[in-house]
């Protein structure tokens, strides 16, 4: 298959590497162009021929554009290829057998060294293996005619571990794929006592998605440091499926709630207030209490008043009321505390509206996502970490040491050989053959 | 005696260990290497002290916490993983004209650090409240650290093979195959601690966001990184390749590392660049 060409071409580690550095410079688009802004924004900002390039490239989504896709396309293609053409290689290098050697020509490896021992050799035999033992552990051993052969073999395991790599970050892209498809990711904002089952997807165009049970938020806790900056907070929901309550648990920040696949997330809050106001009307006065975006009514005096907002304002609480009386429309203004208002009624009649207490109202913003995928993404980063680990730090290193009896002396040839780790090889050769020397200081 | 005081002396013990490093190259006087790499451990020792220093006096302060949190605290440490990378690769290769292009960095971003930012310890928001942070952190400046290694080593390669005599200065550079030979192996170091760091920040991510992966500024920019460095240790392959380009690669991935680090912070930071969706 890969006498092909083209399929040669679509498997080289040239594609490789012009693709790994387009992919590097064109993600750098996505971070100095405004992302998910209407199209509209890119033509009165850019105007009217850098918009069509924009429009026509969707480079205001720069990661899921066309030619953005079609490169990672290619990069999953070339990935897989590559690896398919290398694995034969790796194959014959993993099943070379080690001690297809002739123990004569050990001396011709890179790594080699030659000791010439007094001793006699059935005694040397032992204690040669015994140092060798001790350095590189178990070892493997073969008669051959002229004496011994001992082999030690270690991490032949990490030819493979780049395929590993290879095979993991594609598990890791499909596992991304299944998660667009099949999941989703939005929004859900509570207030104390509110639920709901509807989440309001990322994107432009605010789509629902509607859960199959609904979220009550019972309550919401915060708390901040002396410097005003929040320092933890958390909300309490109950799960309700067909009006019953079926789960109570929190969700804090780090710490999210899963429920049937989907899950919450503590991501922010918005702080809204309960007010207490004191209203006079003439020798008649009336204490309310108006929740966030509601009303309270005073019936005897025909007057509702409902609440707008609440903000501060030169470190003073303002509140931004609306009132009407019988049918007529509402009339707007804002209080501030400590400083009670008179309104004039459009009847004529004046009120004065006193804010007698605030209370803050927390409306918990919860992050909701439903991905399918993430369990295949872990086990993708798992694959891609532990392959990266073994092939870097456990590279294939091979170790000989032949033990040939000499008239009465004993001749040892000490190799070693790894294509990636020449340095420890050598150093390790150069150790034993002192130690291997060092017999015949002993005796 | 404050963790900033600790801090400010290891700052100048490591241009102290830079300039013996600087004689020890030009003049070949192996004293001064010898002086150099005992000033630079001691400022590690002392940089450590000071690192453990500052996470005591944030538990005085009332919010204990790892000093990993805010721009003056990642400086310190990436001047910290910097020489403790460096010394590492200086007891492993024995080679200590190294030191004279790792040090700058090292004392840069202390000196900037100690001058330039706000060193005050501020609690943490809760996003920030999680051991993922720690790990995320520390994998990530251990990959920043190499790839300054790196990129070092890629500035003497050049250098060196600039140099049209054996004589001089020059020739004491280690040969260009060791340098190239040096420079694989820190970018494999830093590309296996980068693609933990970015992992963990997934991860972490995923449980505060419920998204892995939201091609923000900063998580784009840290696989832009990434993919420079494959390319990098993926070119090594390729007969034909010289060690000049591979020299050159690691010098625009430090350009890259800086931009992931400094540059989306303070450059893009009012563009509100996000990934759709």
């Amino acid at each position: 298959m890969f006498k092909n060409k083209f399929i040669n071409f679509l498997a080289s580690l040239k594609l490789a590497i012009f693709i790994l550095l387009t992919l590097a410079a064109t993600s750098i688009i996505g971070t100095v162009l405004p992302q998910g802004q209407p199209i509209a924004f890119y033509f009165q900002r850019y105007g009217e021929a850098a918009g069509q390039i924009i429009k026509f490239l969707q480079l205001y989504d720069v990661y899921h554009s066309w030619w953005f896709v079609v490169l990672l396309v290619i990069f999953s293609i070339n990935l897989i290829l590559c690896s398919l053409k290398r694995l034969p290689f790796s194959l014959e290098l993993y099943r070379r057998d080690p001690l297809a050697v002739d123990p004569k020509k050990l001396t011709r490896m890179p790594a080699a060294k030659e000791v010439s021992l007094k001793e006699d050799y059935s005694l040397a035999k032992g204690k040669i293996k015994e140092i060798i033992t001790k350095k590189l552990g178990s070892v493997k051993e073969v008669e051959f005619e002229d004496g011994i052969l001992f082999l030690k073999d270690k991490f032949r395991f990490s030819y493979f571990s780049v395929y590993l790599v290879h095979f993991s970050i594609l598990v890791v892209i499909i596992g991304a794929i299944i998660g667009a498809i099949w999941g989703f990711r939005g929004n859900m904002t509570l207030l104390e006592g509110e639920s709901s089952n509807q989440v309001i997807l990322f994107g432009l165009e605010r789509r629902t998605q509607p859960l199959d049970f609904s979220v009550r938020c019972d309550k919401f806790e915060i708390e901040f440091y002396p410097n005003g900056m929040p320092k933890e907070y958390r909300s309490e929901v109950t799960i309700l499926e067909n009006g019953k309550e079926v789960l109570k648990a929190p969700i804090e920040v780090n710490a999210p709630l899963t429920y049937k696949g989907i899950t919450f997330y503590q991501a922010s809050y918005n702080t809204f207030a309960e007010v207490t106001l004191r209203v006079l009307k003439g020798p008649r006065q009336k204490v309310l209490i108006i929740k966030p975006f509601s009303q309270s009514e005073w019936a005897e005096e025909a007057l509702r008043i409902g609440l707008l907002g609440v903000q501060e304002a030169h470190g003073l609480i303002a509140v931004q009321l609306w009132v009407s009386e019988k049918e007529s429309p509402p009339v707007s203004f804002w209080v501030l505390e400590r400083h009670p208002r008179r309104i004039e009624l459009p009847s004529g009649q004046a009120i004065i509206i006193e804010l007698s207490d605030i209370k803050p109202v927390y409306a918990t913003g919860l992050q909701v996502k439903k991905d399918p995928g993430v369990w295949i993404v872990w086990a993708g980063f798992l694959g891609i970490i532990l392959g990266i680990f073994a092939a870097f730090f456990f590279a294939h290193q091979r170790y000989w040491v032949a033990v040939i009896p000499d008239k009465n002396s004993t001749k040892v040839i000490l190799a070693g050989f790894s294509p990636k780790a020449r340095h420890k090889v050598a150093e390790t050769i150069e150790e034993l053959a002192k130690e291997v020397g060092n017999l015949n200081n002993a005796s | 005696m404050s963790s900033s005081l600790l801090l400010s002396i290891t700052t100048f013990l490591y241009l102290t260990a830079g300039i013996f490093y600087l004689f020890n190259w030009i003049f070949r006087w192996p004293k001064f290497g010898v002086a150099g790499t005992f000033t630079a451990a001691s400022g590690l020792l002392l940089h450590t002290a000071g690192f453990f220093l500052r996470w005591w006096e944030s538990y005085q302060l009332g919010y204990g916490r790892i000093p990993l949190t805010n721009l003056y605290e990642s400086l310190i440490f990436f001047g910290w993983s910097i020489v403790a990378v460096y010394l590492f690769m200086e007891f492993k290769f024995k080679s200590r004209v190294i030191g004279t292009f790792v040090m700058p960095f090292a004392f840069l971003s202390m000196a900037y650090a100690s001058f330039s930012t706000n060193q005050e310890i501020q609690p943490l928001i809760p996003a920030l409240q999680s051991n993922w942070l720690t790990v995320h952190v520390i994998t990530c400046f251990l990959g920043y650290a190499a790839f300054t290694v790196a990129c070092a080593l890629g500035i003497m390669y050049l250098l060196r093979s600039k140099a049209q005599t054996k004589k001089g200065i020059w020739s004491h550079l280690p040969d260009l195959r060791t340098i190239d030979d040096l420079i694989y192996k820190t970018i494999l170091f830093g590309f296996f601690w980068l693609t933990v760091g970015i992992i963990t920040g997934a991860v972490w991510a995923e449980q505060a966001w419920g998204s892995y992966w939201s091609w923000d500024p900063k998580e784009t920019w840290s696989l832009i990184t990434w993919f420079v460095y494959a390319a990098a240790i993926h070119a090594r392959l390729m007969r034909g390749w010289s060690g000049k380009r591979i020299a050159f690669l690691s010098i625009i991935g430090f350009a890259s590392v800086l931009f992931t680090y400094f540059g989306v912070n303070f450059l893009l930071a009012g563009l509100h660049s996000y990934g759709a969706g």
